[in-house]
């Protein structure tokens, strides 16, 4: 694994942390109820940084036109399936893309399609205060599924499983800190419970998805890949 | 190519470079998440509903909006049941929650919940402003030209240009499909995710082929050997648009004094505050208001052509 890609991972989850102070700290400086802090700006500072690391790593990397074509095309695939799919609660198409691109295409190739989705489908959808976390939460996904062996189904299906949760996760953070009074443990748990519901359905509909359409999905990208990799003897 | 989903109107704002509409709405919504005070929040809301006025788009901001009202209703009403901390009890419910407790229902819970919705409403009236008076590919175009994450920029603004296009593949090949008598809306979920066979994988394979063929134009034009782009259009920024750009990084840096020194917060919790306003703040009222609403004066200029 790169250098980098452990910073990254650490700045990911420190962030994600950095939401939980009024939990852990809670009369601390960073406490949202002292009138003197900005707590949804702090927040909002912190993963528009998340993202721009991610962003960054992608600018370092040496990518060409042929991966900037493949991820433009996969981004704007997984985002116009989303659109018809938005009305139906958990059948997002999308993850499932951005779990085989991240596996096929690598980390940062990965959360580059799950960012494309979530800004692309919300200029359709709706853009607001939660694209930002769409954005990380999906390039998220596709920057983990980048780590993941994925060579059996069942492994499809537990990856896409978690990502549901680890979507609605990210996004019960950002519904908590923005418009939850107090910011502790139990109204923490009491959204999330709320939510259980949807992430419950986000998570079956990606297992669904990934168990019927994913090794074949899988076996057209490596083929893709393949097609234009060129190795050096 | 994008004329279906972003029609071409004619405003004073349309007329403005992307990037002063996109620095205004954002220091709007960056103002949004400084200030809790409802008044400052009305400005704020009130300026962005003034600019899509102005800008002929009043109708796609309406129907934009609509999306947060269920959002601004979830709020209010969660937020009585989690907060226990108002003074005025409306009503006690006679049942215990797990994790909550006893849900009580407090005038400072729903008046905190209206404050949250206000602040949502108006990051996403700014939102919507400048997605009504911006066509996106032309931000990005902007964008990709200062440099700033130019990859990034550039990725986003090819997957944009794909989005019609794919629509329409996606569109055909469910008509196609369901003239074939296949039926894509009926039976249990797995029955429906399957039934998409036909459609996702022609869907996937056109498209990773246009990939290829958009990667081997690109190459064709010498992609990437150039580290300076050159440009089809080239729009011209002129003086107002840059005093545009200087007033919107100035409301910012305003909003932040404004804080700073100790006004634009409000407490809704033990007991709701009467929103009062001491000699000292109104001036700082005055210059914010100033800055916030100067965008509309600033394009009616602009638009008659006095740079």
């Amino acid at each position: 694994m790169k250098k980098s890609y452990i910073i990254l991972c650490l700045v990911s989850v420190l962030g994600l942390f950095s939401f939980l102070i009024p939990v852990f700290l809670p009369d601390s400086v960073f406490d949202p109820s002292s009138s003197a802090f900005s707590w949804g700006l702090f927040v909002s500072t912190v993963m528009f940084l998340g993202v721009a690391a991610f962003l960054l790593e992608f600018e370092r990397s040496n990518v060409g036109s042929k991966e900037i074509g493949f991820i433009a095309v996969l981004g704007a695939v997984s985002a116009a399936l989303r659109v018809p799919f938005a009305v139906v609660p958990g059948m997002q198409p999308s993850t499932f893309l951005i779990i085989c691109s991240g596996y096929v295409f690598g980390p940062v190739a990965g959360f580059m399609v799950g960012a494309l989705t979530a800004l692309l489908s919300n200029i359709f959808l709706g853009m607001g205060p939660w694209t930002l976390y769409q954005v990380f939460a999906w390039g998220f996904i596709g920057f983990v599924s980048g780590f993941v062996n994925l060579n059996r189904r069942w492994k499809l299906v537990l990856t896409g499983f978690f990502g549901g949760y680890l979507f609605g996760g990210i996004m019960n953070l950002w519904f908590w800190s923005a418009f939850i009074y107090p910011l502790n443990l139990n109204t923490f748990l009491a959204v999330n419970v709320n939510s259980f519901w949807f992430d419950s359905l986000h998570a079956v509909g990606n297992g669904v998805f990934l168990w019927v359409f994913g090794p074949k999905t899988i076996k057209i990208f490596k083929r893709y890949r393949n097609r234009f990799h060129i190795e050096q003897i | 190519m994008m004329d279906p989903i972003f029609p071409p109107k004619d405003s004073m704002y349309h007329r403005l470079n992307p990037l002063c509409m996109m620095l205004w709405s954002l220091s709007v919504v960056v103002a949004a998440l400084v200030f809790d005070n409802p008044v400052y929040l009305t400005l704020l809301f009130t300026a962005t509903v003034l600019v899509a006025i102005y800008a002929k788009v009043f109708r796609g901001w309406m129907s934009y909006m609509k999306y947060c009202i269920w959002l601004c209703m979830l709020i209010m009403l969660l937020n009585p049941f989690f907060s226990h901390h108002g003074t005025h009890i409306l009503y006690v419910f006679p049942f215990n929650v797990p994790l909550i407790g006893r849900p009580e229902i407090s005038l400072e819970a729903i008046a905190y919940g209206a404050g949250m919705s206000l602040r949502l409403l108006t990051i996403m009236s700014a939102f919507a402003s400048l997605l009504y008076t911006v066509n996106p590919d032309d931000l990005l175009d902007s964008l990709t030209r200062f440099r700033l994450f130019p990859k990034s920029t550039y990725v986003t603004s090819l997957a944009f240009r794909f989005m019609p296009a794919l629509i329409r593949d996606s569109d055909t090949l469910t008509e196609v499909q369901e003239s074939r008598g296949i039926r894509l809306n009926s039976g249990n979920m797995i029955q429906r995710v399957k039934a998409r066979i036909p459609v996702i994988f022609p869907l996937l394979s056109n498209s990773l082929d246009r990939a290829v063929q958009v990667s081997e134009a690109m190459e064709s034009r010498a992609f990437g050997c150039n580290s300076k782009r050159t440009f089809y259009k080239n729009p011209a920024i002129g003086g107002l648009e840059y005093t545009i750009l200087f007033l919107s990084v100035l409301t910012v840096l305003a909003a932040a004094c404004i804080r700073y020194v100790g006004f634009g917060s409000y407490n809704y919790y033990p007991s709701l505050e009467p929103i009062t306003f001491t000699f000292e703040e109104i001036p700082y009222i005055i210059v914010f208001t100033i800055l916030v609403f100067s965008i509309i004066p600033l394009a009616q200029i602009n638009s008659r052509g006095l740079r």
